[in-house]
């Protein structure tokens, strides 16, 4: 027979003995005790020790929910820097990455016990336009890639656009990110200035379910029609599959930083909300549905035989046309004391770090934006205030280096 | 993981790295170091300046070893050195560690200087570095060159911000 003392001491991982004296009970209690206690221990620390890969056929950061707190870093290049300083600092970040992903410290940080662990931090690495033209690689920008054009919407300033190169830091954890930023910042400081950086967050993990499409502040459920992480879909709309070879497994960047105008849009009525979206704000059904992800069906009338989806609504204007306008949408809510005089409460400005990701930015991107620019009733409440394109190249296997190929 | 990073990009045998490899290697090594790596700086950016190297070394032995120098593709001398009253010399008689002991080479303090640089060190260079004991084999590794301030505050004047006639190695 069994006795529930041995069970208890298999339980606890010792070794089971048949003829335990009457103190081995308590023994193994105790043991199994711990046993939990550690167990209870580790779980409180989980979002610290959660790690993303960082290496493979793509960078991290991308195809990847978004974390809680992101910091997108434009730099720009010292004076005289060349292809073979690239690679050093290529070199110095691609060793960086390796281990803040993984949740140590950078080599020769000052301050390594600050970095409790990764809490899925990711870097992704990019470059502008601007980057190619000053380094003579016009003849290595990824097909499609490039400025995109002024729309008439447009407000862009410039300590929110451009850069030659982009570092995208993303954490579940504010604190590890800001001490990540610093190293990867002074690890650059040989090489580039820090042209902008913006800062967006979501939800922290544990307050929604996994899964759950983010709500922007104007209330919305933003970024519904996406492709699904690891799909066929995902592959073919954002990885980069031909042309220059660093950056095959790469894609490409737009980040658009939009301004909202919440005190006017908060005046507006609920109806005439979701009739600007198209969806509905209690779960992001589209208003011929009831479900989130319900089709969108643009034909359906109401009973004065009105479209249901106005003509006017974003979701009209912004879905795809045909399939070479899908790409990969994500948001990240910024909240900022504005420079500017306004007459919001604080002076505080709410908006999205809008992001975009495609394989070829001018084929997918661009007609969509397009479109919006000319006639969405939402341009009346958000107004692009920074934009930037960025080239992300490929993932590295352990021992290459960002980007080797492109500088080389 | 970086030891990986550092690892493939050294494209060199595993069992040279004692220090980095994975636990197999290393439990069969005499010595392992950590965290070495290498100060870049207006010091080093030109050929016949200097720099130092820091790390943490364990030694693995039951025996004390010392470490006494090195040898590098960057330096024709690798020289270990201690600042005392914030002055740069000479270790006589090299570094001496404890079985089962860990050295810390650090800015300040206890290091391995290249000197008469043959080639420039700037941030973001890969240096190789031979580390020789006593009582031990050899070392070697493959550096990061940064230019790090780690610990540069813990003393006046330091090596590299102010070299001084004493930074001439002992012959």
């Amino acid at each position: 027979m069994v006795s529930r003392r041995q069970l208890l001491l298999g339980a606890a991982g010792l070794a089971g003995g048949s003829a335990l004296a009457g103190g081995g009970g308590a023994l193994a209690a105790e043991a199994y005790k711990r046993g939990f206690a550690e167990a209870e221990a580790k779980g409180e620390i989980k979002v610290a020790k959660a790690t993303l890969p960082w290496s493979g056929k793509h960078q991290g950061g991308v195809e990847a929910p978004a974390q809680a707190h992101t910091n997108f870093i434009a730099l720009n290049l010292k004076p005289g820097i060349t292809r073979d300083d690239m690679l050093r600092w290529m070199l110095l970040l691609t060793e960086d990455i390796a281990a803040l992903a993984t949740g140590e410290a950078v080599l020769a940080d000052p301050s390594p016990e600050l970095i409790v662990g990764a809490a899925n931090l990711s870097v992704t690495v990019g470059f502008g336009p601007t980057l190619f033209k000053k380094l003579s690689l016009e003849d290595k920008m990824p097909i499609g890639f490039g400025e995109i054009p002024a729309f008439k919407i447009d407000q862009l300033k410039d300590e929110f656009s451009g850069g030659d190169v982009l570092l995208h830091v993303g954490a579940e954890d504010l604190q590890i990110l800001a001490h990540a930023t610093r190293a990867l910042l002074r690890d650059s400081d040989d090489f580039g200035d820090v042209k902008w950086i913006q800062s967006g967050f979501t939800n922290a993990v544990g307050t929604n379910r996994p899964g759950t499409t983010q709500r922007n502040l104007m209330g919305q459920v933003d970024g519904t029609d996406n492709p699904e992480f690891g799909s066929e879909n995902f592959s073919n709309q954002v990885w980069i599959d031909q042309g220059p070879a660093w950056a095959i497994g790469g894609t490409q960047l737009v980040l658009r930083r939009i301004k909202m105008n919440l005190e006017t849009w908060d005046s507006l009525g609920r109806e005439q909300k979701e009739q600007t979206i198209g969806r509905n704000l209690h779960n992001g059904a589209p208003l011929n549905g009831k479900n989130e992800r319900d089709p969108i069906d643009f034909e359906a009338t109401n009973e004065f035989g009105q479209k249901v989806i106005p003509e006017f609504a974003h979701i009209r204007r912004a879905s795809a046309k045909s399939m070479d306008e899908l790409f990969f949408r994500r948001p990240f809510n910024y909240q900022a004391v504005s420079a500017d005089q306004q007459s919001t409460p604080g002076n505080l400005e709410s908006g999205l770090l809008w992001t975009a990701y495609a394989k070829n930015l001018s084929k997918q991107y661009v007609p969509v934006q397009e479109r919006l620019a000319s006639f969405d009733l939402l341009n009346k409440w958000t107004t692009p205030v920074g934009s930037a394109t960025f080239a992300i190249a490929r993932g590295v296997k352990p021992g290459e280096i960002l980007a080797e190929e492109l500088f080389a | 993981m970086r030891r990986s990073v550092l690892l493939a990009i050294a494209l060199a045998p595993a069992f040279l790295f004692a220090s980095v490899a994975p636990a197999t290697a290393a439990t069969k090594a005499e010595v392992t170091v950590s965290g070495a790596w290498v100060k870049s700086s207006e010091y080093s950016d030109h050929v016949g300046g200097m720099t130092g190297v820091f790390a943490k070394i364990t030694n693995k032995t039951k025996k004390t070893i010392t470490l006494v120098g090195g040898t590098s593709s960057f330096a024709p001398m690798v020289d270990v050195h201690q600042v005392v009253n914030g002055v740069m010399s000479h270790k006589p008689g090299g570094i001496k560690i404890a079985p089962g002991k860990t050295v810390v080479l650090q800015p300040g303090g206890l290091h391995v200087m290249l000197m008469g640089l043959k080639k420039t060190i700037l941030s973001g260079t890969k240096v190789d570095l031979k580390l020789t004991f006593t009582g031990a084999k050899a070392v070697s590794l493959k550096l990061t060159a940064k230019s790090s301030a780690s610990g540069e505050e813990t003393y006046t004047p330091g090596p590299m911000t102010s070299p001084s006639p004493s930074m001439t190695p002992n012959k």
